[in-house]
């Protein structure tokens, strides 16, 4: 494959692809049986990219850096902190507002991002995330580290249903918002996805449905859309009660 | 100097110690070469607590810090030669590295991080990592955004070479 290949593609699995170049790119995915391998050898990457970060936050000398500090008097803490949260919300706006002058990210048009999240689901195979096999603590920070960019409050026992094993999660852009995908697989290897967008949208009841040859179910809440897929309505059916915490 | 903001750094400084140490690491490849660009890097942020900006990232002019002391020792010391320059004997090296090697997959692919470009893993970990976007990334690194997408692309397929991906 070509450097602008790997460009391109590398491009799609960031999420950075605009809406039409996105179609255009799952056409000929679909197509090409060598370039969705491709696809897959260059996706099979990021996890275990996401495990050694999470490793070396996990092996960080932070008690003898912290000690070496100079020392200070008291802080007035939570003055500092709210701050530093405005500053936050400031930093994301100017953020988003610099994302819109790029053409490289998702969207450009708003559009259905579950559509989009299909689109993406239909390029995984179990070869996608094969191999990855994070331990618990890895799991916990990435997945801690995931949550903590989308601004929600998931642990890795709430995520898990009993006959998924979780693989890998990270974040996209969605139309200028962040998009965290939290990927596992069945006993087959299969993947499933926990997908959400934090875009502040308004709260939305559970709903299902079938898509092509995947289950869906979306909900909203607390300013953030959630989303699971995957191929079995029935493992789909569980998944979104649990995450939701119905019956 | 205005006490406030000089608390204000250092609260938030505490915090961002890992990720500060993680970014060293990635352009060092050393523990101990880590820890000591990130002290640098805390101690000048305190000096120039003055010059940030409240209601900005704290985190992100800290990484601007931490750079802007890197490179000024990369030409002072001429030890290493700047951007692309591989240094191929020297691996990654931290605590707790030995837990992620335990998988076959990772081991392959932080052995090859390892061989990477500086600019290369540095602009990995400053999208994957730390979520930077291509755009924010490039005016970090100021380079045009089609470079990060090259080194991004550059960096996938290096890691993909040859990788064992079989369950």
């Amino acid at each position: 494959m070509s450097d602008a290949v790997d460009t391109e593609l590398t491009a799609l699995l960031d999420g950075r692809l605009a809406a039409p170049e996105r179609a255009e790119l799952f056409r000929r995915l679909a197509a090409d049986p060598s370039l969705q391998e491709r696809f897959d050898a260059l996706a099979a990457v990021r996890g275990p990219l996401d495990d050694i970060f999470a490793g070396m936050l996990a092996g960080a000398p932070v008690a003898r850096m912290r000690a070496a500090l100079p020392k200070r008097a008291p802080a007035p803490r939570r003055f500092a902190r709210a701050r530093l949260a405005a500053g936050f919300v400031i930093a994301a706006l100017v953020g988003a507002a610099l994302a819109a002058l790029v053409t490289l990210n998702i969207g450009g048009e708003k559009d259905d991002w579950s559509q989009a999240v299909v689109e993406y689901m239909r390029l995984y195979t179990p070869e996608t995330f094969a191999g990855l096999k994070p331990d618990a603590a890895t799991e916990a920070a990435i997945v801690g580290a995931v949550t903590a960019r989308l601004g929600v409050h998931v642990t890795p026992e709430k995520l898990n249903l009993p006959g998924l094993a979780f693989k890998t999660a990270f974040v996209l852009t969605y139309d200028g918002s962040p998009l965290g995908e939290f990927a596992f697989a069945d006993a087959a290897g299969t993947p499933y996805l926990f997908c959400v967008l934090a875009d502040s949208s308004a709260p939305q009841p559970l709903h299902q449905e079938k898509r092509g040859d995947y289950a869906l179910a979306t909900w909203g809440r607390d300013g953030k859309q959630f989303l699971v897929i995957g191929p079995s309505p029935k493992v789909i059916d569980d998944w979104a009660h649990t995450l939701t915490g119905g019956a | 100097m205005n006490a406030d903001r000089r608390t204000e750094v250092q609260d938030g400084l505490e915090s961002c110690l890992p990720r500060l140490w993680r970014y060293a690491l990635m352009l060092t490849r050393a523990s101990h070469d880590a820890e000591d660009l990130t002290q640098a890097t805390c101690l000048r942020a305190i000096e120039r607590a003055d010059q940030f900006i409240s209601g900005t990232r704290l985190d992100r002019w800290l990484f601007s810090i931490l750079r802007s002391i890197w490179l000024n020792q990369i030409r002072s010391d001429r030890l290493r030669e700047g951007e692309g320059h591989v240094e191929a004997e020297t691996s990654l090296s931290f605590d707790g590295a030995q837990a992620i090697e335990t998988n076959i997959l990772t081991a392959q692919v932080l052995k090859k991080l390892s061989a990477l470009p500086t600019a290369q893993r540095e602009t990995a970990l400053l999208v994957y990592a730390e979520g930077y976007s291509y755009a924010e990334a490039a005016a970090m690194l100021d380079i045009p955004i089609g470079t990060v997408m090259s080194r991004l692309a550059a960096v996938r397929a290096a890691l993909a070479k040859d990788l064992e991906r079989k369950p």
